[in-house]
């Protein structure tokens, strides 16, 4: 499950005009997945932190602030290419800011500032599906028609949005820039892998196809006897997951007869976390 | 007797196990600043 936490930048605060603070209110976001939840804080208290008072503030400001946390593994790409960062936003490892020009999302379903700002924002990607990408946008704080919390936003937006990030007081673009598909993006360092983790599976394999091989260890099968086929058609265990050699494993918990034996992830396991 | 796994394991949904633990720097020739935010209206 993603640790994402939503802070918008209409907080309140007293530092500077809130209006200014999305880079700010998405730096919050960002610390509270690369604490892994340990740092829960605003976007005014962000703010405060860059000691900067005047006009917006940039991903440099907000790495600053990082290092404060003790958070110094995350990647500035200034830029990196989209074709990358939708990858790994998808494998659910990583969350980022994203610099965008608010002129392509004005006036769509996600505009949170109701037609009225085309300037440069910073959002935060928690996570994604195949066509649309999980965002916090500070601005979304359910006032009057305005968006509330995360939405699914269409990765063919996000790009076009990315792309339009005005770079200075020229107008030019980040598109102009680079040519299509650059971002500017800040990505935590990567969710930990835990070694051992519990898991309910349910194993449920049609007729006609090899049901489940069980292991007495990892890579060493069961040996079939009269009694006992080795494999599994259909059930549920509770179970902990391990990784092995690159291959993750189940090992079924319990006191039935098959306590202890292991399985592998296929198609026809479905895994919940415990 | 024992048998060597042949079956190919595939990543539990959630999770790709083979991206690396620190994000990817990118390769492109990198700028020295990124702009900072506009005002946004509340």
């Amino acid at each position: 499950m993603t640790i994402e936490r939503f802070v918008t930048q209409f907080d309140g605060c007293t530092y500077c005009s809130a209006g200014l603070n999305c880079t700010a209110a998405t730096e919050a976001m960002w610390l509270y997945r690369a604490s892994q939840g340990r740092v829960a804080t605003t976007a005014c208290h962000v703010r405060s932190l860059t000691g900067d008072k005047i006009d917006g503030t940039n991903l440099e400001q907000a790495q600053g602030v990082s290092a404060h946390y003790g958070i110094t593994a995350g990647q500035l790409w200034r830029p990196g290419t989209f074709d990358a960062l939708v990858p790994l936003i998808r494998s659910g490892r990583y969350g980022a800011h994203l610099q965008v020009g608010y002129s392509v999302l004005a006036n769509t379903p996600y505009d949170c500032f109701e037609g009225r700002f085309r300037g440069g924002h910073d959002v935060y990607l928690t996570s994604g599906g195949i066509t649309t990408g999980r965002v916090g946008d500070p601005g979304a704080d359910g006032r009057r028609s305005v968006p509330q919390g995360w939405q699914d936003i269409p990765w063919t937006l996000l790009r076009r949005a990315a792309g339009a990030l005005p770079l200075g007081e020229s107008g030019l673009t980040l598109d102009q820039d680079f040519g299509s598909g650059h971002v500017y993006a800040y990505l935590t360092p990567a969710d930990p892998i835990p070694a051992s983790s519990e898991w309910r599976v349910t194993i449920s394999v049609p007729k006609g196809v090899p049901a489940v091989a069980l292991y007495s260890k990892p890579f060493v099968k069961v040996v079939p006897t009269d009694t006992d086929s080795g494999r599994i058609r259909s059930t549920a265990y509770n179970c902990k997951r391990t990784k092995v050699n690159g291959y993750w494993w189940f090992q079924i918990e319990g006191s039935g007869t098959n306590a202890g034996r292991y399985f592998t992830p296929n198609a026809y396991t479905k895994a919940v976390p415990r | 007797m024992t048998d060597i796994h042949d079956e190919p394991a595939e990543p539990v949904e959630g999770y790709v196990d083979d991206l690396p633990d620190e994000p990817p720097a990118p390769t492109i020739p990198q700028r020295d600043e990124t702009p900072k935010n506009d005002e946004a209206p509340e």
